[in-house]
């Protein structure tokens, strides 16, 4: 082996060495009690369920994001509305958690070290009863010393994710559900 | 004899109503558990048992009261009422506990690090991709 080739070897192993080193040293964000909140809304019935136990974490540097929910721990104002959502349209056994995994867009906006709520946009795929797509959504990042608060608010369509609705309770579910994500997410050095 | 007999209805009739008045308290909702636990464990043993065999682990305990000890990693007021997460080796493996506003006093949360049990439903298990973050979700829970 020339001197050369050694040299470039040693090159590109620096380099790995060098990307290992950023994301180990990469400040991480998270928060295990996420707020997701979804609404469904037709002339017949206004349905809302929350789940207050949503796991969310960011990196600061690369702008990578996460976020999981078990779907068992969406609470309904009625336990029948619960059990159904369970049993007949998420089929919650079966796919028992929700999950995102993307970027942060634009991290490299947000100064961390200044109090200041910066927009934000994310892309990333977004799984939900075993379906896997890929969804861009745009929000707000609160940064307040040691917490950041991440908002967003997208649409989700039923068919997207191959939710069916029975016909006996048709009218009274909405064929596209607003999701609000509320995410106060503490450093993590 | 006749006198009791008398009164009988009415005593029937009373107590009829005591009962029925209990168990309409909020016959719609689902807040709090009332069933017995169908486990004990340690927040730590718990969260081995998860992250090495999660189907086996939620055969055992999903959907199921289960009782939980361990030291509070933090407690925080949420919407509907509060959560409080019991830590297993440490702050990234936990357990989330959520309480609904009837069942805990919000004045008197308790401290990081205290030691707790828990009783709640469990609803499942995650494990977060980023930062290995471990977490069994349990609700409708309860200090019994």
């Amino acid at each position: 082996m020339n001197y050369s080739k050694i040299l470039f070897l040693a090159c590109i192993a620096s380099l790995c060495f060098g990307f290992t080193q950023s994301n180990k040293s990469d400040i991480k964000w998270f928060t295990k009690t996420g707020k997701i909140t979804f609404f469904s809304s037709t002339p017949v019935e206004d349905i809302k369920a929350v789940n207050n136990q949503v796991v969310v974490a960011f990196t600061q540097e690369s702008g990578s994001i996460a976020a999981k929910a078990t779907i068992k721990s969406f609470i309904f104002k009625k336990k029948l509305m619960q059990e159904h959502f369970n049993e007949n349209y998420m089929e919650s056994d079966k796919y028992p958690n929700a999950s995102y995994l993307g970027k942060i867009d634009n991290i490299k906006a947000v100064d961390f070290s200044k109090d200041s709520t910066y927009k934000v946009t994310t892309s990333g795929a977004l799984t939900i009863h075993g379906v896997t797509k890929n969804i861009t959504t745009s929000g707000t990042l609160k940064v307040e010393g040691n917490r950041a608060t991440i908002n967003a608010e997208f649409d989700v369509l039923l068919k997207d994710y191959n939710i069916k609705k029975p016909s006996v309770v048709a009218m009274k579910i909405a064929d596209k559900i607003k999701v609000t994500l509320n995410a106060s997410c503490d450093k993590k050095i | 004899m006749k006198k009791i007999l008398q009164i009988l209805p009415l005593i029937i009739v009373t107590s009829s109503l005591i009962v029925a008045g209990c168990n309409s308290v909020n016959p719609d909702t689902e807040t709090i558990v009332t069933e017995e636990s169908s486990s004990s464990a340690q927040a730590a043993d718990l969260l081995n048992e998860y992250s090495s065999n999660n189907s086996e682990a939620d055969q055992k305990y999903l959907d199921k009261v289960v009782t939980i000890s361990g030291k509070v990693a933090n407690a925080v007021e949420t919407e509907s009422g509060y959560n409080i997460e019991i830590e297993g080796k440490d702050e990234l493996e936990t357990i989330s506990c959520a309480f609904d506003k009837s069942t805990l006093d919000g004045a008197n949360l308790p401290e990081e690090g205290s030691s707790i049990t828990v009783k709640g439903k469990i609803t499942g298990y995650t494990e977060e991709e980023l930062m290995g973050l471990k977490t069994i979700n349990m609700v409708q829970c309860l200090i019994p």
